[in-house]
């Protein structure tokens, strides 16, 4: 029993940035931007969140830094994404391999080294995860319910869906998706935080660990609809907390390598995709110029 | 200003890396580094000497094989970022190969690990088309997923079953020496340069020759540029991807043969060094050519090897900011087409007002 409950606190601990991840990355594959640069969005204002902190040591200034500096990421990715006409995936990439860079750069500049920041204090970071999870599913109910019942959402979707529909009553597809491009880079802020200041004590490198991949899988696995995105970040994180919980053990005395416990939420992720049942198709304008 | 209208893709290509470095040299500018150190930085080391030129070159071999192997992929349509994986499990299979069977003399040697890596990343290849072909996971997603996993693979042959016990290094048994790949002395200095730069530019023109002048390659290109022509003319799209992206694993799996066989002797955790992501950036500014890529790969391997000397050089500054110039490049590179519209508009404006 205290091992299930154990098990159950670590499903919800990793799901954290997942959820945060993949509801904001929701937002920008529905206005018809593919999204692969959630990966550096989590790293980015995990990275400046940390490092805010290293230098005001105060978390809730950090939190603010690190949403404002994903968003800030997504406004950047949306906006070279529509201007430049090019393939989003491209840019998203691009965009991944520049924070790589950026960040460590910086990192060197600032603290000396560029593996990451300096530890942080305990006082100074957050140490509850049940309320960044309440604050994902809070994220992700105001997501469902925004998407259907709101102009917001509407004009969002149609960006995605039929563009041209948009342009017919003067609202710029491009725009509706640079703000999209922002607010998710807002929302996976919050995930990014969460990486630096609760689950770790400061910044490291490549901290991420293919997160923003994973949960753009869970957007596709969930059908690009709210709910069941959630639900496929929770069964990703399943995955990912029985790796945690393998790391180290042995069955019948035989250890199991640690390269083959790290692989298990990729190998999860991998087939789950393949093997899903529902095949609700992505935004019919998705990765297409407007 | 014919000319200039003429070539206008070249110049803007042009234009794309030199933006490329002076937004990373105005950064470091920003950071409180002097941009004119990190210049001269950048070019002495890459250039200064015949040991670093040599060193280039040595960092330029694989990009040119991920190179190679990305582009291949664009031919067809799709988008292999999975190279990195790819070139670390043909590594370890060259490895594999020149441990367990270590008495080879040379002349059967390298080139058995040479069809032990290619089969390695090609199986890596093989397995994200797949997953795209039979269950429509959308081959991005599932290459970078595969990447993942390739290092778990590639971890459990270098810590475990090929470990070196005394060695401090996470790393193989040496290879024999049969494998070996001798080094390239024709430039002098003392780098690590070796015979797989020379295979580099074989398979470049092969892969050239393959692209314009066979069937396969026909194939391959219609696939990806008119894939509703090629459908109707009786090519199966599936097994063009089936085959595209093998192929393109097995170009990235070879990438490792500079490394492997010929510097180290043995796989490191880690040998592949982000050459098959920068491979990625050589091969979109190469355009998908194959002697563009070399010359991507070049540019890109002095970058990698002038950075280097960024840590020791600099206060400040770090090798990563050769990723924050890759990746500018890139981006500005991907905007061509939209850039050059917006020249030629006001090109022929300037010219109409001058009449």
């Amino acid at each position: 029993m205290e091992l299930l409950i154990a098990f159950v606190e670590s499903v919800m601990r990793v799901s954290v940035p997942l959820l945060f991840a993949a509801y904001g990355g929701l937002i920008s594959e529905r206005s018809g931007l593919a999204n692969v640069a959630l990966e550096g969005q989590l790293l980015l204002s995990a990275f400046v969140a940390a490092a805010t902190v290293a230098l005001t040591q105060n978390a809730w200034v950090g939190l603010g830094a690190g949403i404002v500096a994903g968003g800030l990421g997504g406004a950047v990715f949306g906006w070279t994404s529509v201007k430049s006409r090019a393939d989003h995936i491209v840019i998203g990439i691009a965009f991944n391999m520049l924070i790589a860079g950026l960040i460590p750069t910086v990192c060197r500049a600032w603290f000396g080294v560029t593996g990451g920041t300096p530890q942080l204090q305990r006082d100074a970071r957050f140490t509850s995860d049940i309320s960044f999870f309440l604050a994902a599913v809070l994220v992700g109910g105001i997501l469902w319910w925004a998407l259907q019942s709101t102009r917001w959402g509407l004009r969002l979707k149609a960006a995605g869906d039929r563009p041209e529909a948009l342009t017919v009553q003067g609202v710029s597809a491009g725009w509706v998706r640079i703000q999209a491009s922002t607010l998710c880079g807002l929302v996976v802020g919050i995930g990014g935080v969460n990486l630096s200041l609760c689950q770790g004590s400061g910044y490291i490198r490549e901290m991420a660990g293919g997160r923003g991949f994973i949960a753009l899988a869970a957007i596709i696995f969930g059908g690009w609809r709210p709910v069941q995105t959630g639900l496929a970040c929770l069964l990703f994180a399943v995955a990912d907390a029985v790796q945690t919980m393998l790391q180290g053990k042995s069955i019948f005395d035989l250890a199991i390598p640690n390269s083959i416990v790290q692989i298990i939420p990729y190998v999860a992720t991998l087939l789950l995709l393949a093997f899903r049942r529902s095949m609700m198709s992505a935004p019919s304008a998705i990765n297409k110029p407007v | 200003m014919n000319f200039v209208t003429k070539n206008i893709s070249w110049f803007v290509t042009l234009g794309a890396v030199l933006l490329g470095f002076s937004a990373a040299l105005l950064l470091a500018a920003v950071l409180g580094e002097s941009p004119s150190l990190v210049a001269t930085v950048l070019i002495r080391g890459a250039v200064g000497s015949a040991t670093s030129l040599g060193y280039s070159l040595y960092y330029a071999t694989p990009l040119i094989f991920t190179g190679l192997a990305v582009s291949w992929a664009l031919k067809a349509g799709l988008f292999n970022i999975g190279a990195e994986g790819q070139m670390t499990l043909g590594g370890v299979a060259m490895a594999a190969v020149g441990i367990l069977a270590s008495g080879l003399p040379a002349a059967v040697a390298w080139p058995l690990a040479l069809f032990a890596g290619f089969g390695a990343g090609a199986s890596a290849g093989w397995i994200v088309a797949w997953f795209k072909v039979r269950r429509g996971v959308h081959e991005v997603l599932g290459s970078i997923l595969m990447n993942f996993v390739s290092y778990g693979i590639a971890g459990l042959f270098i810590l475990n079953i090929f470990r070196n016990p005394s060695s401090q290094n996470p790393e193989t048994l040496p290879i024999g020496p049969g494998f070996e790949l001798s080094q390239l002395s024709l430039i002098g200095g003392t780098s690590p340069l070796n015979v797989a730069f020379v295979f580099a530019l074989v398979f470049a023109a092969v892969a050239d020759f393959v692209i314009r002048r066979t069937r396969l390659g026909m194939n391959l290109r219609w696939s990806g540029g008119a894939p509703e022509f090629a459908r109707r003319s009786g090519l199966s799209i599936d097994r063009e991807t089936m085959r595209a992206l093998a192929i393109s694993g097995g170009l990235a799996g070879l990438a490792g043969a500079s490394v492997v066989l010929g510097y180290m002797h043995k796989a490191r955790e880690g040998f592949s060094a982000g050459a098959g992501f920068i491979g990625i950036a050589v091969a979109l500014l190469g355009r998908g050519n194959p002697w563009g890529v070399i010359v991507a790969a070049l540019l890109f391997g002095g970058l990698q090897k002038g950075s280097l000397d960024l840590d020791i050089d600099t206060d400040k500054i770090s090798r990563d900011l050769a990723g924050v110039i890759q990746a500018l490049i890139v981006m500005a590179v991907a905007a061509r087409p939209v850039i050059e519209a917006g020249l030629r508009t006001w090109l022929e404006r300037r010219k109409r007002e001058a009449t």
